[in-house]
């Protein structure tokens, strides 16, 4: 394997690994939150899951931008590209934005997460709101992966 | 396709018709009652009119319902036919006659039956506690065991010897050990077993010596144990916590019992709560009335085409009752209902979620989002197979189970049914059938080449070009929302304001659009002068009409010119319909990530396959969830931030008419 790969393939991981650091960060925080509300009602069981889960979406980003570049390097199965270290170094800073964005992102849609969490413990009726709430910060999240997409789409190997 | 008319309902009345006006009006469930003393002039209250509730009462029927309610929940609990997923979800309903309610109402003495219920509820819990005490008991004597020392001689010792039981710190013990020696006569230690750092002992000591003791142990971090006020030694004692234990156990069987003989009267009592809740909520609603010595008198709202039934109703009273309707005015707080196309009808899920509009400001935004939901949530979830399969479980549990939905419920399923047709639709205009896995299966591939035919762009190919599709629903969506803008302007007799503002604008960002147009060689070159000069056209009449508030001809022009700034806004939204195409590509990458990992396994012979085919169950399956989520909520959220900003506020109260709410059962005449 040729230090260009690895160099891509360090792309791969650090958008898989930051991003999933930023969710699992997220959804333990939003998850402490519910661990508390559900103590006092448990039938809430379903809405507190749901909130939980909404900071879990830039794991799966990163997973799937990660995947994008396997994909990109021939990694999965097929033969390797051969890749200039210049395109393996552009497919590392390709993976940064859905990385890094989703790094920072997870953790405040953890929190945003878990203040929407106490919003449906108080007022259930409320469960649309407390939902959209979270979104609002994962837009940063599927904009960062919308770059990563993007700028691997037009680096041309 | 709208926002219903209100009217206003007054009505003076004789108290003779009062329950039988109540009542028609409670079954009819079209009147919503005005909290009156609210809204009376002071005028009016001189007339010796007094309101007619009785707090008291009501608040002790409230009581009783909740007790009743508690009683029914735990009773639930022991309920050993445990009910499915689904009907503890939905609720089962229990169908009863309006006959058959009045004569249990009758029968059944429900108030012993709640009492004894709560009584066992209160039993069970302190016996839950007791049991909790005995073993944590039962675990300390169980470190003790090797003491052969009865624990009754710690209490009070023998006419010379007295003991204590406790621990300290491992670091001081040594210590504490030669002060003993030093100091006391004669005494005796038993080391017992105890926590890591510490060291726990019994000690026998002179009874004359106690208070030299004491003293050595104040020096030290000395923590003395409650020895359980038991007879004998530890194993004894213990002997007789386990037999103390299997004594709780047989009260509780006996309890469980006598409750699982309640169980008979579940359903009576869910038909008696139901009962005495209709009831309070007549007690509530005829509280606000006002009334004299022979007649009373009650304001409500009331939908324009509801006003003959009303009318009907009101007939059979002549004489007895005077009524008027009238337009609501400007500072009523008018309760809203919107309705709709049956079609359209699922999403006002999301108009009633956002806030209903506004009576008389705003208009119903629901069927213009209607379209754009549609198609947003096929975009971005974009997986016919998925739609297909949330298709037919939709279908299926509204077929099965539809009857007993609530009206919520039915409408938030119909919204997701709608979701995924629209996704079978875009998915397959994608090509993406669980993402090519049928393309990938040998057996299944001429299905996928034909399915293939329908094919018309693949944002993983091609994003770019989905990109710009994306944008340009995005830039309809949001003109779309400055034109209702106009609209309601308009309507409202602004016509300054639509034209200075949304014309305004409208003008401006097409001639902007123009003209990148021009730039970009999309449209014919010989254009480029003519789009320069809409362009500039367009931002002198902003400038000119956007700072029309100030008299300061200066400030006026400085702040016109700052106004432009506003397009940044506008290019900010349009690019937040990027996501469309962010989560299109999610949703098929992850499905190829389970094809992926199901095809790596599939090599392996026959445990292969099956393992493979666990894979691609569950793993479609998660992906399914996710993916519906974020196609969902993300939707949800273009409507919300970019298209109602434009020209919906929100805000309006529910109309709630006075009708039959029950809990647990369904009243049939």
């Amino acid at each position: 394997m040729e230090l260009s790969t690895a160099i891509a393939i360090c792309g791969a991981a650090l958008a898989a690994g930051l991003a999933g650091c930023g969710s699992s960060l997220g959804v333990g925080i939003a998850g402490e939150a519910g661990a508390g509300v559900l103590t006092e009602d448990p039938k809430k069981f379903g809405l507190v899951l749901l909130l939980q889960a909404l900071p879990g979406t830039q794991g799966i980003y990163g997973l799937l931008a990660g995947f994008l570049i396997m994909n990109k390097i021939g990694l999965l199965g097929g033969q390797l590209v051969s890749l200039t270290i210049q395109q393996g170094l552009a497919i590392a800073f390709a993976a940064l934005p859905v990385g890094i964005v989703g790094l920072v992102s997870g953790i405040a849609q953890g929190k945003t997460s878990a203040a929407s969490i106490q919003l449906i413990a108080k007022r259930p009726e409320e469960a649309g709101k407390a939902v959209i709430l979270p979104a609002m910060v994962e837009t940063y999240a599927v904009l960062g992966l919308l770059m990563t997409v993007l700028l691997l789409n037009g680096i041309k190997i | 396709m709208a926002v219903s008319e209100m009217l206003k309902l007054r009505v003076i009345s004789h108290k003779s018709v009062k329950d039988e006006i109540v009542d028609s009006l409670l079954r009819m469930g079209i009147v919503e009652f005005v909290d009156l003393p609210s809204v009376l002039s002071e005028k009016i209250q001189d007339l010796s009119l007094y309101r007619e509730g009785d707090g008291k009462a009501i608040s002790e029927v409230e009581t009783f319902l909740n007790d009743l309610r508690l009683a029914i929940d735990f009773l639930e609990s022991a309920n050993e036919n445990k009910r499915g997923l689904i009907d503890s979800l939905l609720g089962e309903r229990i169908c009863v006659s309006r006959v058959e309610l009045e004569e249990k109402v009758k029968r059944v003495s429900y108030k012993n039956i709640v009492e004894e219920i709560r009584s066992i509820e209160r039993k069970l819990a302190d016996l839950k506690i007791r049991k909790a005490q005995l073993l944590s008991d039962r675990d300390l004597l169980e470190s003790w065991k090797e003491l052969d020392i009865p624990l009754e001689f710690f209490e009070e010792g023998t006419l010379k010897t007295a003991g204590l039981i406790g621990s300290l710190k491992l670091e001081e013990f040594e210590r504490f050990s030669k002060d003993l020696g030093e100091n006391l006569s004669l005494w005796q230690m038993f080391p017992l077993p105890s926590s890591p750092g510490e060291r726990a002992f019994a000690l026998v000591y002179l009874k004359e010596e106690a208070e030299k003791l004491q003293a050595i142990l104040r020096g030290y971090g000395f923590n003395a144990f409650t020895v359980p006020k038991r007879k004998g030694t530890p194993k004894e004692a213990i002997k007789d916590i386990e037999e103390d234990i299997l004594e709780l156990e047989r009260e509780r069987e006996s309890i469980l019992a006598r409750l699982k003989e309640y169980l008979v009267f579940l359903n009576d009592m869910k038909i008696i709560y139901d009962y005495i809740s209709i009831a309070l909520a007549k007690q509530k609603a005829t509280s606000n009335f006002l009334a004299t010595s022979k007649a009373f008198m009650f304001e409500g709202w009331v939908r324009k085409k509801d006003r003959e039934k009303v009318e009907g109703l009101f007939s059979r009273y002549e004489g007895l009752i005077a009524y008027s309707f009238e337009e609501p005015s400007f500072q009523d707080d008018v309760p809203v209902v919107v309705e709709n196309h049956p079609v359209i009808r699922p999403f006002e899920v999301l108009t009633s979620l956002y806030g209903l509009p506004l009576y008389g400001k705003d208009i119903d935004p629901t069927p213009y989002l209607a379209p754009f939901f549609f198609v947003f949530f096929g975009m971005c979830l974009s997986d016919a197979g998925y739609g297909l399969v949330m298709t037919l479980l939709i279908t299926w549990f509204l077929l099965k189970y539809g009857v007993r939905m609530s009206f919520s419920v039915k409408r938030f399923l119909s919204l997701l049914l709608l979701g995924s047709i629209s996704t079978i639709i875009f998915g397959a205009l994608q090509g993406t059938w669980f993402d090519g896995l049928f393309d990938q299966v040998s057996w299944l591939k001429p299905l996928g080449s034909v399915l293939n035919k329908v094919k018309l762009i693949d944002p993983l190919e091609d994003p770019m070009r989905f990109l710009g599709i994306s944008l340009a629903l995005g830039i309809i969506h949001i003109f779309l929302g400055v034109v209702l803008k106009a609209y309601v302007n308009i309507k409202q007799g602004n016509l300054k304001d639509a034209i200075y503002d949304q014309i305004g604008w409208l003008w401006f960002l097409s001639s902007l659009l123009f003209f990148g147009g021009v730039n970009a060689g999309w449209i014919y070159i010989s254009l480029y002068r003519f789009s320069q000069v809409m362009v500039l056209l367009s931002a002198v009449f902003l400038i000119l009409t956007q700072g029309r508030g100030e008299k300061n001809p200066l400030k006026r022009v400085v702040k016109g010119v700052l106004s432009l700034y506003g397009v940044t806004g506008y290019l900010s939204d349009v690019l937040s319909y990027s996501r469309i195409l962010a989560l299109s590509l999610g949703s098929a990458v992850i499905a190829m990530i389970v094809n992926m990992l199901a095809k790596m396994v599939s090599n392996v012979p026959i445990v292969g396959i099956i393992v493979a085919l666990v894979i691609l169950i569950v793993g479609h399956s998660l992906s399914l969830l996710v993916n519906a989520l974020g196609a969902f909520v993300h939707s949800t959220r273009l409507q919300y931030v970019e298209f109602f900003s434009k020209f919906y506020s929100g805000g309006g109260k529910a109309f709630e008419p006075f009708a039959i709410k029950t809990r647990f059962t369904d009243i049939v005449d």
